[in-house]
């Protein structure tokens, strides 16, 4: 595999928080999906930790394993010193407000139904922070902090407002409690460049401003730079590279790294972009990734050790470090790469498979999958749903006949009949109501698929 | 950019037609909406030789893809107004039948889309859907439309397209959609192509990769090319000209080097500021605009970057500024108080005085960097 | 495999569904007021030691999971049981009544598709042009229009007043074709009134969804005739509600169609139904609803598979 060790860690007593070899799997009906293979990464108090990485790459996961939603498959979450994996579910709720989570996408993460003082006061209300006042004021502070006039802002619902709004609304409530460590899901990356610039101007004034600590995710390695006291650049569910921006851009030390930082189209004519030395193909399946180094398919360098051996993590140069066991540091023109002799011809195991549409990162826009994938069952269910119902009625329609409705001359000379009378009530009406109750499900069900 | 001239396929399209290929003209597309008339592209104008790309460049909700779109004749729906002239050599685009526009689409003009994920038809294979044009237009048989899709799919760089031709869209990752989508587009042999947006949803490495594989197709095919983005360093080194737009009007036109060289509008100095760059140093300060863009239904009446521009003077709000040529030919631009001039200089001077804030960080941007364009 | 293996699991899962359906309808039955026994007794019913030979011989006397499993072994031998009212087996009635309720909303279904589907097609694309109202309107009407007013307008002016169809009745096939299609005119007429009203709808507004998606967009940016695009590109995406509700009708077309059979003295399953209810002849009560519930259930397979064949996406996970 391809990068495991901690020897970038710094020491536990001097960070925020530190993870251990943490292991996210899913299972799924395709087989076992390795998001994240044993990582290790560490923030200091104050610090902005930037963590990189194409699309599907485990990012997300990473961030959401630190809160814990999901828990990692194993591995250690120290925050503070604590291990939240294993501490109780309210305590970790408690420890949940320190850490706070921003989302890439502003506007779907706010709910469009409630005020926007509303919602950034919510998480104040759950936990019963202040009186009213106290509350409403702090709310006020925020909102101003964050750019929007409270007085004009608060009234509104989120749609009233254009993305880089939200996201400041979303930043203001992550705020409100007054976190320590603020992990942000690639906040900008659903912004245009100009608004772009206003969060990540804002976020820095926030950090100085609250004395935070930053988990900033992207996948743009400019907005990284430019945000980051730390950089760890992920590729496949583990670490490659981790070391201080400058440093790092300046002399990638990791093949991938290197090929990132080409790949990005730079703002100037005069650089002619060249498509030597741009990465091909696409990320190998987090299903079955590649044995030895997990980059080796696409990668430049790769070499037979690669794919026998997966590289450890080691410095290169003072708070610099990359796992891999052909790093380029030391030549300062990343693209002369110490090529193989031939083409890259490791033993290719079925891992070179790519990855498919729904194997990628969620943020993806896969609406159109996703509510293909939904309909056949939703819309079979819903068939089943409105069987049932059906079934229901004409079942109903039995015990109607059998004995409610005088219309049926039927008589019963037996004494129980007020008995048989009662026992049709009982079964009368909950099956009435079972049978619209089945049928208003089924054609719910329909509905909602169309919309 | 320097770029061969004319090589493998030559032009049989133009052949009738002297002067540009694309010619649009005070070009104007409207939506009628319940609010008001919504003026997405309000009297664009533009040419374009066949063999250059043209890049489009602006915020989201400039009007980039209405312009797109509507040149094409693609949008269609009562609430469309479109006037003005687009022709495509020598051909009225505007008022044209769909049935007239349906001959030019796919065979002389197509379109790749932002997004790979919805662009593709989920329920047919690819394979079908490279075909279906080549088909229809080409009348190919059944066997030569798939072996003309499995040699575009090779040549837009798909690796294994005997495979991938029986697959659906869902089987294949964003990049490769993408390319398909691209295969797509070229299949019939267009000579203009429109490319929205087409790296937007993408990874930065695959972004490079298909900007690569546009480019290379652009120059192998000779085909004129407009390139929408919202990404100034997307069209910096591969766009003959660029087009910057802001609320539905070309704010800026130049080519390509010019253009970065001596950045005469403030909207699009703004924007170069608010990239944030590789070369610069972590945690450097970047130069955001403020507010945002104007409502579409009633723009200012002046200038309309007026109530965001570090710039503005009184005379930017009472009178729209022309499109007008700089010193240099083939540099356009829509400013009273253009950047790097005197005029311009003072302007920026007056209003940091004044303590306005977008000039006085303006000011001190350009004080830190003395490279700056000002 | 995928596919194979996904209808594997979902035919056992079906299998259940019918189970359970059919225990439940003989509990309810066997929990019901009005014994059998005093059906086909009547007034010898107080006689006592007739009453215990009666049940004696309908094995109502042993315990009711016993009968349940023997009512079950007889089924699935293709035996469900004698009518208590008439010498009749079961399965003779429900053979003597499926064949009209088949034909009927078999008929009704093909024709109704095949209506709704050009409707729907030009009233999508031309949305809100006056073709499109005129067609939202009559579907509206006719979802509105109960079946029985429009069949008793139908049968004024089409069997009294101008005498083209037959009023009531039904000629099997064997009367040959003209006079079978004759006498299910107009019950046809009402069904395909009130589906290809309720397709049209599900289905137009399926297709404008689809039309305003990128993919439509794209296709028509190939050059692509515009029918091309309707019946290739935004049709088949469109079509999985239509499909649902299609499949649904299948099912309660078989028993449904009751006031429908009872008004043109159509031998139906649904009449049947009603009128075993009536007598309380359970055993062909039952014998209806398990029809019922495996036809559903069948459908629903099929409508299944249908899906996967329709949507790619479907067919991966096996849903
Ligand atoms: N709930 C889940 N079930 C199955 N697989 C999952 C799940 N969540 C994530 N994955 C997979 O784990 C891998 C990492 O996903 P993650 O969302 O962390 O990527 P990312 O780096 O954040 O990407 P992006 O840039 O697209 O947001 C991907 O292959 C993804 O498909
Ligand atoms: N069909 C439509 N009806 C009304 N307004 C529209 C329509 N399509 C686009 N617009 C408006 O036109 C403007 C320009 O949109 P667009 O060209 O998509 O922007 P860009 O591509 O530059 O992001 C936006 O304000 C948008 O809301
Ligand atoms: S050189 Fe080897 S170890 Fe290093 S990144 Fe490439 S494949 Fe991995
Ligand atoms: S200086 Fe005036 S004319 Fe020029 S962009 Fe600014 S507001 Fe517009
Ligand atoms: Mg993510
Ligand atoms: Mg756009």
């Amino acid at each position: 595999m391809a990068g495991t060790g901690t020897a970038h860690l710094r020491d536990p007593d001097d960070v925020l928080m530190r993870i251990e070899d943490l292991t996210v799997e899913f299972h799924t009906s395709a087989g076992i999906v390795h998001a994240v293979s044993g990582i290790s990464l560490d923030v200091r108090q104050g610090e902005t930790l930037g963590l990189v990485g194409e699309s599907g790459c485990g990012k997300s996961t990473t961030g959401r394993a630190i809160m814990q939603l999901p828990a990692p498959t194993s591995g250690r979450v120290l925050f503070e010193g604590i291990d939240l994996a294993a501490i109780d579910g309210k305590h970790l709720r408690e420890v949940r407000t320190r850490l706070q989570f921003i989302f890439q996408d502003p506007i779907s993460s706010l709910n469009p139904r409630r005020k926007v003082k509303d919602i950034v006061a919510e998480p104040l209300r759950i936990w019963k922070r202040g009186t009213e006042q106290e509350r409403q004021a702090r709310v006020t502070e925020v909102l101003d902090a964050v750019g929007l006039d409270p007085a004009v802002a608060g009234d509104k619902r989120p749609h009233e407002f254009s993305g880089g709004q939200c996201q400041r609304i979303s930043i203001a409530r992550s705020l409100v409690l007054e976190p320590k460590l603020v992990i942000c899901d690639e906040p900008v990356s659903a912004l245009d460049v100009s608004v772009q610039a206003q969060i990540l101007n804002l976020l820095e004034d926030m950090k100085a401003r609250y004395k935070i600590t930053l988990i900033f995710i992207a996948h743009d390695l400019a907005v990284v730079k430019n945000i980051s006291d730390r950089v760890a650049v992920m590729y496949l569910g583990k670490i490659c590279e981790v070391g201080s921006p400058d440093d790092l851009y300046a002399t990638p030390a990791h093949p991938y790294t290197a090929a990132l930082l080409r790949s990005i189209p730079v703002p100037d004519p005069t650089v002619v972009p060249s498509s030597s030395g741009l990465l091909l193909g696409d990320l190998p399946s987090p299903i079955d990734p590649p044995n030895g180094c997990r980059f080796r398919t696409r990668c430049p360098a790769a070499q037979e050790r690669c794919a026998l051996e997966e590289p450890q993590i080691r410095a290169v140069a003072e708070d610099h470090f990359v796992a891999c066991h052909f790093p380029l540091v030391g030549t300062t023109a990343p693209i002369s790469l110490p090529m193989p002799a031939g083409p890259v011809s490791v033993p290719t195991s079925p891992s070179s498979r790519t990855v498919t549409g729904d194997e990628m990162g969620e943020q993806r826009r896969m609406t159109g999958d996703e509510s293909g994938n939904n309909a056949g069952s939703t819309a079979s269910g819903s068939v089943l749903l409105i069987g049932a119902g059906v079934t229901a009625f004409i079942v109903c329609s039995i015990v109607q006949a059998a004995g409610g409705s005088s219309m049926f001359t039927m008589s019963f000379e037996s004494p129980d009949n007020f008995l048989l009378e009662l026992a049709m009530q009982v079964t009368f009406w909950p099956g009435w109501l079972a049978t619209v109750g089945l049928i208003g499900a089924g054609v719910l069900g329909l509905v909602d698929r169309d919309s | 950019m320097t770029k061969p001239q004319a090589t493998s396929r030559v032009l049989t399209a133009t052949s009738g037609h002297e002067g540009p290929l694309l010619q649009v003209d005070d070009f104007r597309t409207h939506f009628e909406t319940p609010t008001g008339i919504v003026k997405a592209v309000d009297g664009v104008s533009f040419t374009l030789k066949r063999g250059d790309t043209l890049g489009i460049v602006g915020e989201s909700g400039s009007g980039k893809t209405v312009l797109a779109r509507s040149v094409m004749g693609l949008l269609t729906g009562k609430n469309v107004i479109r006037s003005g002239s687009a022709r495509y050599n020598g051909t009225e685009l505007v008022g044209a039948s769909e049935s007239q526009l349906r001959d030019l689409w796919g065979t002389e003009m197509a379109m790749v889309f932002q997004d790979p994920m919805t662009s593709l038809n989920p329920v047919l294979k690819v394979g079908r859907q490279i075909t279906e044009g080549l088909r229809y237009h080409l009348k190919l048989s059944k066997a030569e439309a798939r072996a003309q899709a499995r040699q575009l799919l090779d040549s837009v760089g798909i690796p294994d397209p005997n495979r991938r031709i029986s697959q659906y869209p869902h089987e294949l990752s964003g990049g490769m959609r993408q390319r398909v989508t691209i295969a797509i587009a070229l299949a019939c042999g267009p000579t203009l192509l429109f490319a929205d947006e087409p790296t937007t949803a993408l990874d930065v490495t695959v972004q490079a990769q298909i900007l690569d594989l546009l480019q290379r197709q652009q120059i192998e095919r000779f085909m004129a090319m407009v390139l929408v983005t919202h990404d100034l360093g997307v069209v910096a080194g591969r766009t003959d000209h660029i087009a910057v737009m802001y609320a539905g009007q070309i704010v800026e036109y130049a080519p390509t080097r010019e253009l970065f060289a001596n950045v005469l509008m403030p909207y699009t100095d703004a924007l170069l500021h608010s990239i944030p760059k590789l070369s610069q140093p972590s945690h450097t300060r970047l130069q955001s605009i403020g507010g945002r863009p104007p409502d579409l239904i009633n723009p200012p009446s002046g200038c309309r970057f007026a109530p965001r521009c570090p710039y503005v003077q009184p005379k930017c709000t009472s009178e729209m500024p022309p499109l007008q040529e700089a010193e240099t030919p083939g540099h356009f631009y829509r400013c009273w108080f253009p950047v790097g001039t005197d005029a311009g200089r003072e302007a920026l001077a007056q209003n940091a005085a004044l303590g306005i804030p977008a000039a006085v960080s303006l000011t001190q941007t350009l004080a830190d960097k003395p490279g700056g364009t000002a | 495999m995928g596919i194979l293996k996904g209808a594997v699991t979902r035919l056992l899962k079906l299998l259940a569904v019918v189970l359970v359906v059919s225990f439940l309808t003989f509990s309810l039955t066997k929990l019901l007021p009005g014994d059998p026994v005093v059906v086909l007794l009547g007034p010898q019913y107080s006689n006592v030691e007739l009453r215990e030979a009666v049940q004696e011989d309908l094995g109502l006397n042993r315990p009711f999971l016993v009968q349940y499993g023997q009512y079950l072994g007889n089924a699935v031998q293709g035996d469900l049981g004698r009518s208590y009212t008439s010498s009749f087996k079961t399965t003779t009635l429900l053979k003597q009544k499926l064949p009209a309720t088949i034909e009927l909303m078999l008929l009704a279904q093909l024709f109704s598709f095949v209506l709704a589907v050009p409707l729907a097609m030009l009233s999508a694309f031309r949305s809100n042009s006056r073709t499109d109202k005129a067609i939202t309107t009559a579907s509206f009407g006719l979802i509105a229009l109960p079946g029985y007013a429009f069949a008793v307008f139908l049968v004024y002016f089409f069997a009294l007043r101008f005498n083209f169809f037959p009023a009531i009745g039904f000629r099997p096939l064997s009367d040959g074709i003209g006079p079978n299609l004759r006498s299910i005119a107009l019950p046809l007429a009402v069904l395909v009134a009130g589906l290809t009203a309720v397709y049209t709808r599900l289905l137009r507004s399926d297709l404008i969804s689809t039309l305003q998606e990128d993919f439509i967009l794209m296709a028509r940016s190939k050059g692509l005739p515009t029918w091309h695009i309707l019946l290739r590109h935004a049709f088949r995406p469109s079509s999985f509600s239509l499909i649902t509700v299609f499949g649904i009708q299948f099912g309660t077309l078989i028993g449904g169609a009751v006031i429908l059979e009872q008004f043109f003295v159509l031998p139906g399953i649904g009449s049947l139904a009603i009128e075993s209810i009536l007598k309380r002849d359970y055993l062909v009560v039952q014998g209806v609803v398990l029809v019922i519930a495996i036809s559903f259930v069948l459908v629903n397979f099929l409508i299944d598979i249908l899906y996967s064949i329709l949507d790619p996406r479907v067919r991966r996970t096996g849903a």
